[in-house]
């Protein structure tokens, strides 16, 4: 590669910086996607792993397999419709969802487990469990929906 | 640092850069963490072939990456800037500014 430095004027640097702003590849719309998806994930994930105790059987494989199914869709309606991802819009995806998934293993479903030796998971527990699990990726999702840049 | 460095604002521009087309993909990038090739053809308004011999260009110098997948079965091609990219970029403007007398 050349390591020529170019002649510039003042005059065409600001021409320069002046279009830089002129064409910007974001799109609302990505974030929107980018935000729902985060959260969609999040949610999903929250409802599957905080009924563990309160589902059993062939209705926990059922539940399994529909997780599993909305965790694929999501991915692929994600990766379909957004055109652009949003400046650290992945940062804040993954790590929204990855606080999820150590809230819900290392607080809230030891904790679930240990009352349920004693009795029965109650449905208040497990929707509190699951609004806590969900915060960290619904936190996320609010964070890439109102970036602006 | 080459033989013809200096200390003018204009020695801190990069001539991968500097080209008119690539500085618009670049600007562009830097605004997102990955773009479609489709979408970035149609904001920059150049065709297929000009976008990708640009692209292949940057791609060389390190400062963009190509991912290649596929929706359905559609093959699609995704642009990023890479983290060398963004500091060339970071630079160039820093230079940029300089040279228009408006340093920051």
């Amino acid at each position: 590669m050349s390591t020529e430095h170019p002649l510039l004027t003042p005059e065409q640097a600001r021409e320069q910086l002046a279009a830089v702003g002129g064409r910007s590849l974001h799109l609302a719309r990505d974030r929107r996607i980018h935000a729902t998806g985060t959260a969609v994930f999040g949610l999903t994930a929250a409802v599957h792993m905080t009924t563990q105790n309160v589902v059993t059987g062939a209705a926990q494989v059922v539940l399994s397999c529909v997780v599993l199914a909305i965790f694929v869709a999501e991915a692929v309606v994600v990766e379909r419709a957004a055109r652009t991802v949003p400046l650290r819009a992945r940062f804040w995806s993954r790590t929204g969802i990855g606080a999820s998934f150590v809230l819900a293993l290392g607080v809230v479903l030891p904790w679930l487990n240990l009352q349920a030796q004693t009795s029965p998971n109650t449905v208040p527990m497990v929707l509190g469990g699951a609004v806590l699990v969900a915060a960290p990726s619904l936190l996320a999702a609010v964070v890439i929906a109102r970036r602006r840049t | 640092m080459t033989a013809t460095a200096g200390r003018h604002a204009r020695h801190q521009l990069d001539a991968v850069i500097h080209s008119p087309v690539r500085f618009s993909i670049v600007a562009a990038l830097a605004g997102v963490d990955e773009a479609e090739f489709g979408h970035v053809r149609d904001i920059i308004e150049i065709s297929d072939s000009a976008l990708s011999k640009q692209a292949t260009q940057l791609e060389a110098a390190g400062y963009v990456r190509m991912r290649k997948g596929y929706v359905g079965k559609r093959p699609r091609t995704w642009l990023s800037l890479t983290a060398d990219g963004r500091q060339a970029y970071a630079r160039h403007m820093q230079a940029l500014r300089a040279i228009a007398g408006d340093a920051t």
